[in-house]
């Protein structure tokens, strides 16, 4: 039996008047509507590795990029907007990168931050790049992560090896007065390969001389070969050139050191931490490396040692400076945003590429349309002494070397 | 001069290590058939234990290790490879890659992926000062050590009930079984010594490197299964011959390349292990194990 005519006029009337209310009330509410409004928040979106092997490198960073987040709400937010972190788990895997970049720009993202990995995070970095967001690494030491390699949306924080090679160079040179080096290369990555070649360019072109050099692979559990080599040298090395990382890279020092061999070693800033040598070799002196922060309370900038105390407060003592990164990449984020007064991807790109010297939480930051790595940063030379770290030197590389093969 | 002496000490060290790792591998694969590549990560986790452990006396804590190697080898014995015991030899290999990957993502979400500080037996990383030349302590122990174990296996696969009713499985196991040999037994017992053999590894390892990390077995395993096939599956005196072998051969070659060709070294040692394997496809010790079953 039917509805009369006009009882089921009223009755569909009602059943509009109820949808057209359900539908203002649903518009008005979260993200997912396509109104901009200044109440809606800016998205920052993390597609990391939050298991696997690389969580260790990457949740350090998450940890900055959310107390950065907390500071600015605290303060007011970007352009009075509040800063919200999203994520989306890589799981460590290379292939997994682009589908966590996609989930993070769907949870509304307008800036992204990857894995700091040139590998590992350019499948997220190339979603950001498609989508026209900004992608930063927190670290990847490769030039390629930037316009060469992905595009002219993605930046990264990390140190190239020619860079780091030559405030090694100049440092020892320079600093300490040291006259010989030897080379101790794992060459299992391209960056240590980069490293120990252009390390070994500065120090001849400032006139050290190089004693010898050395391979060996990360995986070795005895380089007692490569140690009786350097001990066979007429004279011990002012400074060993060590171009690896943990584990290999600590095997090494702990062999080194076990032998008696007592030159200064110097490495890159993934040695950074106490965490390899704390129980081996609870002594160790005379070992440096180069690092954009101290997170060992000394760094030169009272807002990073600030930043380190809120981090130790929350998770403990951090063991790498990669979580600094993630904290700066946020407010390198503000910085232009806010100049450019707009999220928009590439009026935030034309910002970040006029950062001369920027001091961004603590760090200076310089890029250019062309480079989307810093190579004229000021880093803070390491020093283990005792088992304890402090600041040794602060500089920046003179000598700036080719990045690029056709350069 | 005085070099090649200290790098003929560096190969016997990392021979002699080698040699113990070549060891747990050819012990389970005598009785099974079964190459483990579980044993690997036997290694890792004595390695942890030395970590965790703290004890401040050192007996205590390489005791605790020992034992906790030995009861977790049994374990994987009972509960990965007992099922699958009479499966081909795929099936059995799949299943070691299995428990294999399952230990160490297991060490990955419980303790992390970053490597792990450790020290033990510190005192053997001084030297002895024979004359001109220093001998590094731990050397002499390794090598002392893995001859110990070497002779101990032996007399006790010769001379005990146990250990000649496992070469009877060796040899023949289904007519062993027919004699009245408890396969269970003889299975589990070879589990139990592989399982000791890679807690003395890890200590070595972890005296060696001062370090643990979640993948420190997989460079150990790949260094045993290389040593096993030249010595020749199934012998273990082969296995000891190939792991001492692989050492010198990786030290003389880091020692004697010229630098340009140096990263490359391992490409020349697995060259020669292919020259070996083309001029004695058995292995150089050739042993029962690898004639074909009927």
């Amino acid at each position: 039996m039917t509805l009369g005519r006009k009882h089921g006029k009223r009755v569909s009337l009602v059943l509009l008047a109820v949808a057209l209310a359900l539908a203002a009330a649903g518009c008005g509410g979260d993200d997912g509507g396509g109104e901009a409004s200044s109440e809606e928040p800016v998205t920052i979106g993390s597609a990391i590795a939050m298991t696997g092997g690389l969580s260790s490198f990457d949740k350090p960073a998450l940890d900055g990029t959310r107390i950065a987040i907390e500071e600015i709400n605290a303060a007011g937010g970007i352009m009075g907007r509040q800063v919200k972190s999203v994520t989306a788990d890589t799981k460590s895997d290379i292939n997994q990168g682009a589908r966590a970049g996609q989930e993070v720009i769907q949870k509304g993202a307008d800036a992204m931050i990857t894995t700091l990995d040139f590998n590992y995070g350019g499948g997220a970095a190339r979603e950001a790049q498609k989508k026209g967001i900004i992608a930063i690494a927190p670290g990847a030491g490769s030039p390629k992560y930037g316009v060469q390699g992905i595009g002219d949306m993605a930046y990264t924080l990390g140190i190239a090896a020619q860079t780091d090679a030559a405030v090694a160079a100049e440092w020892g040179i320079e600093d300490k007065k040291f006259k010989t080096a030897y080379l101790l290369l794992d060459d299992i990555t391209d960056y240590d390969k980069e490293q120990c070649s252009a390390f070994k360019q500065v120090w001849t072109e400032m006139g050290g001389t190089i004693l010898g050099e050395d391979t060996f692979k990360n995986s070795d559990p005895s380089v007692a070969a490569q140690v009786t080599r350097i001990k066979g040298l007429d004279q011990e090395p002012d400074l060993i050139m060590l171009c690896s990382f943990p584990p290999g890279g600590a095997v090494a020092v702990k062999q080194l050191r076990d032998a008696g061999v007592k030159s200064a070693i110097i490495s890159n800033g993934a040695m950074d931490g106490d965490y390899w040598y704390k129980d081996s070799v609870p002594n160790l002196s005379d070992m440096f490396y180069t690092a954009s922060a101290s997170v060992w309370g000394d760094d030169p900038s009272k807002q990073i040692n600030d930043f380190v105390k809120k981090v130790k407060a929350k998770s403990g003592q951090p063991q790498a400076y990669f979580t600094v990164l993630g904290y700066v990449a946020v407010y390198a984020l503000k910085t232009a945003m806010e100049r450019a007064d707009s999220t928009e991807g590439a009026k935030v790109r034309d910002e970040m590429d006029k950062f001369d010297k920027e001091n961004v939480g603590g760090i200076e930051l310089t890029f250019t349309p062309d480079l989307h790595i810093d190579t004229k940063r000021e880093e803070r030379v390491m020093e283990v002494n005792n088992g304890k770290h402090r600041v040794a030197a602060v500089r920046a590389a003179e000598h700036q070397l080719p990045l690029f093969e056709n350069q | 001069m005085k070099e090649v002496v200290q790098y003929i000490i560096d190969g016997a060290a990392l021979g002699s290590l080698y040699a113990l790792f070549a060891l747990g591998i050819g012990l389970i694969f005598g009785i099974m058939n079964l190459i483990n590549f579980a044993h690997g990560e036997l290694i890792m986790v004595g390695g942890y234990v030395l970590v965790y452990v703290s004890s401040p006396a050192t007996p205590i804590r390489v005791l605790v290790m020992l034992l906790a190697v030995v009861v977790l080898a049994l374990a994987m014995e009972r509960a990965a490879f007992r099922p699958v015991r009479h499966a081909r030899a795929d099936t059995l290999l799949v299943t070691s890659f299995a428990v294999s990957f399952f230990l160490q993502s297991l060490a990955i979400v419980t303790v992390g992926a970053l490597p792990k500080s450790a020290g033990i037996l510190s005192g053997l990383n001084e030297s002895f000062q024979i004359g001109d030349y220093a001998i590094r302590k731990l050397d002499v122990f390794t090598v002392a050590v893995t001859a110990v174990l070497l002779v101990a296996l032996v007399a006790f696969l010769g001379r005990t009930p146990l250990g000649v009713q496992m070469r009877a499985a060796a040899e023949d196991f289904r007519m062993a079984r027919a004699l009245g040999v408890r396969a269970n037994t003889v299975v589990a017992t070879a589990f139990a010594l592989s399982g000791f053999l890679a807690g003395v590894a890890a200590l070595i390892l972890v005296a060696q490197t001062g370090l643990v990390s979640p993948t420190m077995g997989l460079a150990p395993v790949l260094a045993a299964f290389i040593a096993t096939i030249i010595g020749g599956l199934g012998s273990l005196s082969g296995a000891v011959l190939g792991g001492y072998l692989l050492g010198s051969l990786t030290v003389a070659l880091q020692a004697m390349l010229p630098l340009s060709l140096r990263p490359y070294r391992d490409a020349f040692v697995f060259a020669a292990v292919v020259l070996v394997l083309i001029l004695r496809p058995q292995g150089l010790i050739s042993s029962r194990a690898t004639v074909e079953r009927v």
